[in-house]
């Protein structure tokens, strides 16, 4: 008599196998793709969704707590009033400028502080002290200095973006890899072409991630000293509305500046791409 | 042996590093060496002893702390001396085009000419079709010859090559030995070569100089006397295990010895 074979027959198999052809493993990539794109979509639009309703339904005061599609008519009224537009400008102007002096004076002072031990030794530790002072308790000096109007504000940028850019741009070049230095050294390159061709381009990548930070950094810094001077510019439009209890208007301010801070952002990131095409993107890397 | 009308000639040249306690650390020499026009010559040696910094001193990137080293130029090339670097050599912000174009653009070649000529040593070097991708998106073998394409295309006298395949594959780096003979064969190029791999040094070199431990000297220069124009694989003849038995021996005292120093350092 033998045994049932379920009872001695321990042997077992441990089955591994594709989780189906390659078709359908492919189809399944995709589809979890188009998953992950529609859920980086939908979770705002949830919230969009959920705010209205909280709005509409009375779950909150509306008043203090606008729904989104009162911003829309409230970006209306702003429009027509007219005012919009030109604080809308007086904003971009304030930002872009103090961003360009800024980033030139950061790029330069890192370029000399990252190649001469010289100027390092003379700048670096003033500088690095600088660094840490907060920018806006300066306001009310350059408001003594340059007078009411644009200049205080710019200069407030200006200073902000200098200290970011130089402190990135002096590392980048100070750490440009001796051996694409000695490449060129080799083929007797000149300052000029040592620059050109191997510190700045080594150095860009770097750079590019310090100024795309400063962008978003100089629209913040461009609403807070609007809030202080309160003149023109869309952080004055947002604290103007605030006291006047013009809530919509107000979140329609802030909506708007933070699409400028987004397109501009987006701006130096697609030139930055364009200008070092060797580096890898960040997007390609962060497909998961 | 020593040729009497020397491209590179080297005397007594030795290099030392400042150390802690203001003592000089000896990384090289004294070295005297002759390097005859349109000479190959490879430098073997245990690691350490000077080799790298023997090519920096000819190439300019480093200077003798005694002795000293003449370069003696026909004039007759963009960039006089060219040199190829284990890794770290081409720029992987220029595409390739734009990497062997780099000699000859600094140096004044007007942008038509030199983009002829890069795009010339690209095809020679068996990259036609790759002149816009950049090194990022290339194999190290394809690497290595943009290196040694960007090297040649200045057309130099002396080509300085520092291990220049020790990252390749075997059977890629017997590839690239040969084109690199056939490039040189027909040119007036004195090369000075450093490798760690003796049979690349004898398939190569007009002679090979064997180094002792650090710090670095001449132990022996030995002529490779062998006739590449004939057929057949020189690598499997027995002459060339002869040869390599020989440089061997010479060099195993050397490695032993240096092995020691650090044994005894550590």
């Amino acid at each position: 008599m033998t045994a049932p074979a379920s009872v001695l027959d321990r042997s077992s198999v441990v089955a591994r196998r594709p989780k189906g052809s390659i078709e359908t493993v492919a189809a399944r990539e995709r589809r979890n793709r188009a998953l992950r794109i529609s859920l980086g979509l939908v979770t705002p639009v949830v919230v969009l969704l959920l705010l209205q309703a909280g709005a509409v339904w009375h779950w909150w005061d509306r008043r203090i707590y606008p729904a989104p599609t009162d911003l829309i008519s409230a970006t209306r009224v702003l429009w027509t009033s007219s005012h919009l537009e030109s604080n809308f400008f007086a904003t971009l102007r304030l930002v872009l400028e103090g961003f360009a002096l800024g980033s030139a004076a950061g790029l330069f002072v890192g370029f000399v502080t990252g190649l001469s031990r010289i100027a390092r030794s003379a700048l670096e530790p003033m500088l690095s002290t600088l660094y840490v002072v907060p920018k806006i308790a300066l306001l009310p000096i350059f408001l003594t200095i340059f007078g009411f109007g644009q200049t205080p504000k710019i200069a407030l940028v200006t200073v902000t973006v200098f200290f970011f850019v130089w402190i990135s741009a002096m590392e980048a070049f100070a750490t440009v890899p001796s051996g694409f230095v000695d490449a060129a050294k080799a083929f007797s390159a000149n300052r000029r072409a040592m620059f050109v061709h191997v510190y700045f381009p080594s150095a860009l990548p770097q750079i590019m991630v310090s100024l795309r930070i400063s962008m978003g950094v100089s629209v913040l810094i461009a609403v807070a000293g609007e809030f202080v001077i309160g003149t023109q510019g869309l952080g004055y439009l947002i604290i103007n509305s605030t006291q006047l209890f013009l809530m919509p208007a107000a979140y329609a301010a802030i909506a708007i500046v933070s699409i400028l801070g987004v397109v501009l952002v987006a701006i130096v990131t697609v030139i930055g791409r364009f200008l070092t095409p060797w580096a890898e993107s960040s997007s390609k890397r962060s497909a998961m | 042996m020593a040729p009497s009308d020397p491209a590179i000639s080297i005397r007594d040249l030795s290099v030392s590093f400042a150390a802690r306690r203001s003592q000089a650390v000896e990384a090289l020499g004294p070295i005297s060496l002759d390097v005859g026009r349109a000479e190959f010559i490879s430098i073997v040696g245990p690691s350490g002893c000077g080799k790298s910094t023997l090519l920096r001193v000819i190439a300019g990137l480093q200077r003798p702390s005694s002795g000293e080293v003449d370069l003696h130029f026909e004039g007759r090339s963009v960039t006089p001396i060219a040199t190829v670097f284990q890794d770290f050599g081409i720029f992987p912000w220029k595409s390739v085009l734009s990497n062997v174009q780099f000699g000859l653009r600094i140096n004044g070649v007007p942008k038509h000419e030199s983009k002829e000529r890069a795009e010339e040593w690209i095809d020679r070097v068996g990259l036609a079709g790759f002149e816009k991708s950049y090194p990022a998106h290339l194999s190290g073998g394809m690497r290595q010859r943009v290196a040694i394409a960007r090297a040649l295309a200045v057309e130099p006298e002396v080509l300085l090559m520092d291990e220049p395949f020790a990252a390749l594959d075997a059977q890629l780096r017997e590839i690239m030995q040969d084109e690199l003979l056939k490039i040189c064969a027909g040119r007036t190029l004195t090369t000075l070569f450093v490798t760690h791999s003796l049979e690349e040094a004898i398939v190569l070199s007009d002679r090979v100089a064997i180094m002792t431990s650090r710090p670095g000297r001449v132990l022996e220069c030995t002529e490779i006397a062998i006739d590449r124009t004939a057929d057949g694989p020189f690598r499997e003849s027995p002459q060339f295990g002869a040869l390599r038995a020989h440089l061997w021996s010479q060099l195993r005292v050397e490695v032993d010895k240096q092995l020691e120093a650090s044994r005894s350092r550590g």
